[in-house]
This record gives structure tokens, C-alpha cells and sequence, in this order.
């Protein structure tokens, strides 16, 4: 590209005089790692940061602060995009630099799309964490490619050598860069669960003949991981949204005793819960099963806890599942506890 | 047991002491009989006795000559300790006052010191056997043997003669082989003379050989008979049932021919009907109306007296007598209907039998009965005018089931159809939960059909106070022991019997903490009573379950601390026996919770006996109410 500047015509002089620093081009690959390791989210303070300086080098006339939302929010991008596109070209113009339109609007397509599959994916129910993350990289890519045209012009560009700042890498970047990373690791080795015993595949059957009950696993991994205290077996759905313990009962314990427990709990927790319960027998059998489901909304998403209990003549064993999870991944899940409730059985 | 207690009532036995009422029909020719012998030689040939409760000879003798009929018979029985002694040490002849002669030759006890008791005539007793609303005019003896202690031998020997020109019906007779206790030998000798005589030997240990007029049949090592207590004894023992040759529709001549008696007499039926009828325009009215006259108005009598046992008086003598037995009753009933238009069919009754597979022979012995069956609008209804506590529509709990005969052309012996639900209830309950955490409970029961004729039956004739303690009592046994219960009858004596509906209502002081969020469980009460049946611990046969519709309404507000925002448990609790089903929902506020439990008329063979028992231990388990909610935020 620096190539094609020297057949450009230079009408630098028509640039105004930097009063105030602006950021000096900077390594893409750093800005990638950063872009990476905060999962995108260092995307909208990139931009903002960005276009501050277009504002500064081409004195044209926008809100820095509002490009925020451009990479967030998808219908933006429709006019932001284009419009950016011109700032850039008119800059790089008077630079002598043969603006690349046709890649910038091919690049703007392409992100403008994925941005909208994004959005769509988060509206799809069966759309899995795993499934949106790699959406998110491929965008955050993306995106990280008009790190490439700004670093371009901002080369190209005399006054930015003269008032730069020393120190092109903020000490606040790197924290940033630090806790995104740190905040995504953690979020990894919690769904990548440190104590599995077993993993269990979609659309198996757990059945344990030690304690002699089986349960569907549909829609989702599920792990068997080591137990608390008091349940004989536990599991969590895979990214953790979803955890299930089994519990064992002394014969004396009724049903009622387990499901009227089991709604105490949630009523000192949230008096809001909204539950449904039946009671049934278990086809061509005396064996009685109870399904409780309640749930309730909050500012971070929607809480559901299940639990199921299955009486025979010898034993009394809860299912007891817990889903929480925002709104976009909460029904893969609970379909998935739902199904494992439903299928809850007594061998 | 609510059953038990109808029947209790309804075939209350009333004793008399000797009176020597029924003396004319006993006497006592008591000697050394040849069985004395016998018992002492098996005391010889068996030192150690048997283990447990031995009869050792049977031996029936008949001779048919004509109409009369003599019958002996001779026992030697072993009772191995005072226990057996106790309970079986006093012998029964059972009798008919009109027509059976008995002769007593012997009635004694033989000890292990081979020492001889005879009975003692001073101390027999009579009584009459159970009969209450039936034509079974049964008298029986008591005749206590003196001196029978553990190891005893008790030997009975006696004569009845029947004369049965002075029955209704020709000769019928059933010897069971077995009973409660081991046969060692059983021996029947039957002879005749005149008339053709038909038999038949139901049970596979005895050995039967008959010539042109005679029968031999012997036994030996009979075992005790495997039965339940739930189980008709009549349903269930093999033996030898004789009888003079005739057919079922020979029976149903004879019985519709005496049955006919009674229509040759009544010039006062037409008064009769109009003034019952009089203001009344619907069918349905008009049978109800008849049916509650006879029921009500004619008072039951027995009167089973000669020349009467099976045929009814004339319904002129019923009308002025204002009295009648269950024929008498029946065909003024059947007089009034026919007035109305409506054809009915009187049915013989054997209120102690279900198995028409035990009518062998042709007889009307087996009946003991009489009802009116009628069909209206396509549905065929039993009347049983001796009933004055259920509604015509509904079969009275203790025919059935029951085998019957209707006497028309061509039919044969079958079983009466019983209610799909013997017991049916519905129960509507408010209850208000207090700012103070009390509760108020408001309560109105409708029982219904059969279930309303046992509580009419349990409250008729007592005054207002006696029935409010009743039903006080009643109360406190299945819901509450409180004693500020306040109840009464809304309604069951006047207008339509086809229900019975009580009213209560209490308050319940202060128990709930009114701080804390809600979980409060109470038992669908009547419901729970309903289930509080024993468990069917059958050894041997089938159960018959009389069927169960409960049905239950409660409107519950707990808005005073807490709100409802999670209905009851809904329950699906079906099964081949029955079912449990409830639905709740909230509304305005209000909870409400619905539940019904079905359990219809069946049979439960021993095969599905633990299954059922399952089924109404785990209804038991979860049919209690429970109401959870949170505190007003």
C-alpha cells in the first residue's frame, strides 16, 4: 500500500496542525492480542480511540464517544461503517495514499454480516456458548483488520512522528489486556471442569448401576464430577449453566416432605419463584414419581431449578437440577435438564 | 365396615331365652347312643388325639317319602383343647317353626377319662336366625353340651322330619362335605320313594353311587374348607345338594303362581294410588312418590307364617294392616306401579350369595328375598320397598351383587348389577386463613346414592340434638377431635333421597406463624377416611371392592399474610384399580384445589392383592393438601 502513495497526489498541506498527541501507529499484532484477549471487548474503546484522532488529524466532524456502539451494536454498522470509509479515504487522499475502497467495502460487508449472524445466533435457543465464541473471534478478527488501513495512513502521516507520545502502549491497555485474559481463563477452566470424572455425550443415557438409576443426557455434553457431602452422584452441564445432583432417601421420607423442602429453599432465596408440580405413577408400575419445576427472572437471566423424585418399594431418589444462565443460553439447557428430569428413572 | 354395620343392623338377630316357644317343635328322646360307643372306641384307637379340631363322623341319612321328609343326622366331633371347647362346645339346630319335627337322641360329651355328659334339656335355648327383611323365617336350638374340656369328644345325634305339603315348594336339601375343620368320614344315605329326585356332587373327595332310588356317597379325610372372611361360606362349599326333580321354569311357575296371591285381593289399590298420586305429573315423580309410601308408610313385619312363606298376603290386607314383609311389600309396590303404567318384574333375592355357579339344582330354597326390577328409560332399576332409606334409583347395598331369579318366562339364576360406586361423596371446603394464623373452615358434604342411604339410615329417627352429636362425633373421628365443631343436616329427610348434605364449619385457633413464608399440609380428610380401608390380607379368594367416588372442592385464601403464587401439586395417580386426580389453580387470589378419586366396583383376585395394597398406601401418602407461599413482599 505505501507503494501506491507516491502515485497519489500530496495535498498534506491541506491537513490541520496537530495541537494534541494522537496514537502513534502501533504494532497489529499487539493490537490483536489486546483485541483477542479481551474478547472483542476492547473493540469499541479501540475505535472510539481511533476515530478521536481522525477527528484530530482531518478535522472532520464526528462524536468519537458515539463510534462506542458501532461495533456492538449491528444496525450502526450499516451507516458507520461507509461513513468511517470516507473519513479514511478523504484522509488518505490528501496523504497521497490511493485509497482501498474496493477491500474496505468488501471488509465492511463481511464484518457487517458476521455482526448480524452474531445477533442472530444469540436469538437461536440451540446456539451453544462454544458456538457464539467462535462467532465473536471470527468478528473480533475481523474487525481487527481496519487496525491495518488506520496504521497505513497514521504512518504516512508527518505531523503524527512529530507529536506522538513516547510510551505508545498505555499502562491501562495492559491491565486491561491482563484481566480480559485472566477473566477468560478463568471462564474456560470453570466450563473445562477441573474435577470430571466421566463425560457424557448428547443424546446417551447415564445409568448407574451402583445406585441403580439412569437419566437421559440429551442436547448437551454433561459431566460427572466429584459430589458434595450429601448427594450421592453430581454432574454439570457443559459451561457450567447447569448443575445436577442426585440425592438418596431414607423410606421414611415422603414425597411431599422432599418437594415442600425443596420450594422452602427457593422462597428464602427469591419469594418470586414461579413453580408447577405433579405427581404420578411411573407406567405400569406402583413406583410414584414427582416433578417440580420453578423459576424465576433476574438482572442475569433466568434462575430454574428442577428436581424430581421417584419412590418405589425400597428406595427414594431426588433428581435435583439447578440451570442459571442468561436469557440466550437458558433453554438449550433447561431442555436438556428437562429431558433428564422427564427420563429420571429408577431401574 | 360401613357395610358391616348396615348389615348388622338390618339382620340384627334377636334372641329369646327358652320360652319354650319353639318347644313344640323339639323333642328329646336322649339315650346311650351308638355313637357314644364309637367316639370311645376312637379315643381307644387314637390316645394322643388329633391336633386340632377333628370331625370325626358325619353321617347323614335321608328318607323321602313324599311330602315328608326325616333327616338324621349323627357327628362325633374332637376338640383338642379348652379353646376349641369353648367356641364350638355349645350345637345348633338350625329349624323351621312351620314344618321340621326334631328328635334329639343324643347330645353328649365323652372326656379324656371317658366319662359321658348328656345334655341337660333344661338349659337349651332358642332364637331366631338372622331374618330382618327377608322370607327366611329360620328358628335355631341352642344346646349347650355339658363337660366338653380339651381332649373331649362331642357327639350329636338327632332326627329332623320335614313336611313339605306345608311349604310352598317341593324338597330341596345341601350337605356340605366340608367346613371349618377336618371330615375324617363322611357318609350320606338318600332314599325315596314317589317322586323323581335330582342331586348333584360338587365336591371332588366324595364318592357317589345311586341306583333307581337311592344314593350312597362316602368321603374321608375331607380337608377344611380354604376360604376368606370376605367370602360367602354359600359361594364356596361343595357337597350334596338334593332336591325334587324340576327345572327353572317349574320354580318360576310355582314362586310367580304364590307370588300372584296377593293381586286377588285389592279394591283398595285405585283409593290408594290416587291419593298418592294425586298433584303429581312426571313418571319419575310418580314411582318415587309409590316407592316412599310402601318403604316408608308400610311398616316391615315378618311374616313368614304358615301358608305364607312364600306367598305374599293380599295387597287389600297389606293396605289395612298398614304392615307387610319383603313379598307383602313387593307386590303392593308392583300393584301401585302398575296403576301408574309401569311394568315391573319381581326377583327372587338370595341375599347371601354372589356365585350363581353354586344353583346346581333347580330350587327357590336358595332365595331368601324379594324385589321389584323395573326398567325406565332404558336403564333397569331394583326396588326393595323394605328400604325405606334409599332412592329408588339406587340398588339398596345389600342385594347387590346378590344373586337373584326374576320370575318371568325363561329366566335363569344372575347376579343383580352392583353400583359402579358404592360410596360416592362431594365435599366443598372454604377455608380462610386469619390475620392471626388461625384458619376458618366452612364445609358442606353431599353424600351420595348408597352413601346417602347409610347416613339417612344412621340418622333417622334420632331428635336434632342426637343427630348433631352423631355427626359432632363423626366429625372429630375423621377431621378434627375439636369440640367447638359446629354441624347439621342441610338436607335429607324431605324432598329427593338420591343425596344427603351436611354442613359445618370451625374455627381453628391461632397455629400458624405469620412471619414466616407458608407451608401448610392438612389431609384431604374425607378422602383420607375413604382410604383408611384395611389392607386385603386374602389367603384364598378374590376381593370384592365396593367402588369409591370422592370427589373434593377447596377455596383456600391465605391473602391475609401471604400470597399464592404455587398451586397444589396436581396429582395423576392412575392405575388398573383406579385413579387420584387433582388440578389447582389460582385465581383472584384464591387458591383452588380439585380432586377426585375413583375407585369403581371390581374384583381383586389374589394375583393383584399386593399391587392394590400399594396403590392405596401410595394415595394414602400423597393425598394431603398442601398450600405454599410467600409472605406480601
Amino acid at each position: 500500500m505505501d507503494d501506491q502513495a507516491s502515485l497519489s497526489i500530496n495535498k498534506e498541506s491541506e491537513l490541520p496542525l496537530l495541537s494534541t498527541p494522537v496514537l502513534p501507529p502501533r504494532a497489529y499484532i499487539f493490537e490483536l492480542i489486546i483485541m483477542l484477549g479481551t474478547f472483542g471487548l476492547y473493540i469499541p474503546i479501540w475505535l472510539v480511540l481511533q476515530v478521536r484522532d481522525i477527528k484530530k488529524l482531518t478535522s472532520a466532524v464526528v462524536t468519537p464517544l458515539a463510534w462506542f456502539f458501532v461495533p456492538l451494536i449491528f444496525i450502526t454498522q450499516l451507516f458507520a461503517l461507509p461513513r468511517l470509509g470516507r473519513h479514511l479515504s478523504n484522509y488518505e487522499e490528501k496523504l497521497g495514499l490511493k485509497p482501498p475502497k474496493f477491500l474496505y467495502l468488501l471488509w465492511a460487508v463481511i464484518v457487517t454480516t458476521i455482526s448480524f449472524l452474531l445477533v442472530l445466533a444469540e436469538k437461536i435457543d440451540d446456539t451453544l456458548l462454544w458456538q457464539l465464541g467462535i462467532i465473536q473471534l471470527v468478528y473480533t478478527f475481523l474487525f481487527s483488520l481496519l487496525v491495518l488501513r488506520i496504521n497505513r495512513v497514521k504512518r504516512a502521516d508527518s505531523r503524527i512522528k512529530a507529536r506522538t507520545r513516547r510510551n505508545p502502549y498505555s499502562w491501562w491497555e495492559w491491565l486491561l489486556l491482563l484481566s480480559g485474559v485472566l477473566l477468560i481463563s478463568l471462564s474456560i477452566s470453570g466450563s473445562v471442569i477441573s474435577d470430571v470424572i466421566a463425560k457424557h455425550d448428547k443424546n446417551s443415557v447415564y445409568v448407574s448401576s451402583e445406585d441403580q438409576f439412569n437419566f437421559p443426557v440429551r442436547l448437551i455434553t454433561w459431566y460427572e464430577v466429584e459430589t458434595n457431602a450429601e448427594a450421592i452422584k453430581s454432574f454439570v452441564g457443559e459451561e457450567s449453566f447447569l448443575t445436577a445432583n442426585i440425592y438418596k432417601y431414607d423410606k421414611g421420607t415422603t414425597i411431599n416432605e422432599v418437594a415442600t423442602f425443596r420450594y422452602s429453599q427457593l422462597m428464602d432465596v427469591n419469594k418470586d419463584y414461579q413453580c408447577v408440580e405433579e405427581q404420578f405413577f411411573l407406567p405400569n408400575s406402583s413406583s410414584v414419581k414427582m416433578i417440580q419445576i420453578c423459576e424465576v427472572a433476574n438482572i442475569f437471566g433466568i434462575n430454574t431449578t428442577l428436581s424430581s423424585v421417584i419412590k418405589n418399594d425400597k428406595e427414594m431418589l431426588e433428581m435435583a437440577i439447578e440451570v442459571v444462565a442468561s436469557e440466550d443460553s437458558w433453554s438449550i439447557h433447561l431442555r436438556s435438564a428437562k429431558e433428564a428430569i422427564k427420563g429420571f428413572n429408577i431401574q | 365396615m360401613k357395610q358391616l354395620i348396615n348389615h348388622l343392623f338390618l339382620f340384627i338377630t334377636f334372641f329369646i331365652s327358652a320360652t319354650q316357644v319353639f318347644a313344640n317343635n323339639i323333642q328329646f328322646a336322649l339315650h346311650e347312643s351308638p355313637l357314644i360307643k364309637m367316639a370311645k372306641q376312637d379315643q381307644i384307637n387314637n390316645p394322643q388325639g388329633y391336633d386340632s379340631t377333628t370331625n370325626i363322623l358325619r353321617s347323614i341319612d335321608v328318607k323321602i317319602d313324599g311330602d315328608l321328609v326325616t333327616t338324621h343326622i349323627q357327628q362325633i366331633w374332637y376338640y383338642p383343647d379348652s379353646k376349641s371347647a369353648d367356641t364350638y362346645g355349645t350345637e345348633r339346630i338350625y329349624f323351621n317353626e312351620i314344618n321340621d319335627q326334631i328328635t334329639v337322641y343324643s347330645a353328649a360329651s365323652i372326656n379324656s377319662n371317658h366319662a359321658v355328659n348328656q345334655l341337660n334339656i333344661e338349659t337349651v335355648q332358642y332364637g331366631e336366625d338372622n331374618n330382618y327383611n327377608t322370607f327366611d323365617d329360620q328358628k335355631v336350638a341352642y344346646l349347650p353340651i355339658p363337660g366338653i374340656v380339651e381332649r373331649s369328644y362331642m357327639v350329636i345325634d338327632y332326627r329332623v322330619t320335614t313336611d313339605y305339603s306345608k311349604m310352598e315348594m317341593p324338597f330341596y336339601d345341601s350337605f356340605s362335605v366340608e367346613g371349618n375343620f377336618l371330615v375324617k368320614s363322611f357318609k350320606a344315605n338318600i332314599q325315596w320313594n314317589k317322586q323323581d329326585i335330582q342331586w348333584h356332587n360338587t365336591h371332588t373327595g366324595l364318592t357317589c353311587q345311586s341306583a333307581e332310588k337311592s344314593l350312597k356317597c362316602t368321603g374321608n379325610n375331607i380337608a377344611p374348607l380354604d376360604i376368606d372372611s370376605s367370602t360367602y361360606w354359600r359361594d364356596k362349599i361343595r357337597g350334596l345338594r338334593v332336591a325334587a326333580h324340576q327345572d327353572w321354569p317349574d320354580v318360576i311357575d310355582r314362586m310367580a303362581n304364590a307370588y300372584q296371591q296377593a293381586f286377588t285381593e285389592q279394591t283398595l289399590i285405585d283409593d290408594l294410588y290416587n291419593e298418592l298420586t294425586k298433584d303429581l305429573t312426571t313418571k319419575t315423580e310418580i314411582i318415587d312418590a309409590l316407592f316412599r309410601y310402601v318403604s316408608e308408610q308400610i311398616r316391615y313385619v315378618s311374616l313368614s307364617t304358615e301358608g305364607h312363606a312364600y306367598t305374599p298376603h293380599s295387597n287389600d290386607s297389606v293396605i289395612s294392616n298398614l304392615f307387610g314383609d319383603c313379598k307383602d311389600k313387593t307386590a303392593l309396590l308392583q300393584a301401585l306401579l302398575k296403576k301408574a303404567g309401569i311394568e315391573s318384574t319381581p326377583h327372587l333375592v338370595a341375599t347371601n350369595r354372589t356365585n350363581t355357579q353354586q344353583l346346581t339344582v333347580p330350587s327357590a330354597a336358595y332365595f331368601n328375598h324379594i324385589v321389584l326390577c323395573l326398567n325406565y328409560i332404558g336403564k333397569e332399576y331394583c326396588l326393595d320397598p323394605t328400604d325405606m332409606n334409599t332412592h329408588w334409583q339406587t340398588t339398596s347395598d345389600w342385594i347387590q351383587n346378590k344373586v337373584a331369579l326374576a320370575l318371568r318366562a325363561d329366566e335363569r339364576p344372575k347376579q343383580i348389577a352392583p353400583s359402579e360406586y358404592l360410596w360416592q361423596m362431594e365435599v366443598n371446603t372454604d377455608l380462610t386463613f386469619t390475620t392471626e394464623g388461625g384458619v376458618l373452615e366452612k364445609q358442606k358434604r353431599t353424600y351420595i346414592g348408597e352413601f346417602a342411604s347409610y347416613m339417612r339410615n344412621e340418622l333417622r329417627g334420632q331428635t336434632k340434638e342426637e343427630q348433631h352429636e352423631w355427626l359432632k362425633e363423626q366429625y372429630q373421628q375423621n377431621i378434627a377431635d375439636i369440640e367447638t365443631v359446629k354441624t347439621g343436616i342441610i338436607s335429607g329427610f324431605e324432598g329427593d333421597y338420591s343425596t344427603f348434605m351436611v354442613g359445618s364449619s370451625l374455627s381453628f385457633e391461632p397455629f400458624l406463624s405469620t412471619d414466616t413464608h407458608l407451608v401448610y399440609t392438612e389431609p384431604d380428610n374425607w378422602l383420607a377416611s375413604e382410604l383408611r380401608m384395611n389392607k386385603l390380607e386374602n389367603e384364598f379368594d378374590a376381593y370384592t371392592f365396593n367402588g369409591v367416588k370422592y370427589t373434593s372442592h377447596y377455596t383456600i385464601d391465605i391473602s391475609s399474610h401471604w400470597t399464592p403464587i404455587k398451586p397444589s401439586p396436581r396429582l395423576s395417580l392412575s392405575s388398573k384399580f383406579g385413579e387420584l386426580k387433582r388440578d389447582s389453580y389460582i385465581k383472584n387470589n384464591t387458591l383452588y384445589i380439585e380432586t377426585t378419586l375413583t375407585i369403581p366396583w371390581q374384583r381383586i383376585e389374589l394375583s393383584d392383592q399386593v399391587d392394590f395394597n400399594k396403590f392405596i398406601e401410595v394415595l394414602r401418602e400423597l393425598q394431603a393438601i398442601r398450600v405454599e407461599a410467600p409472605l406480601h413482599t
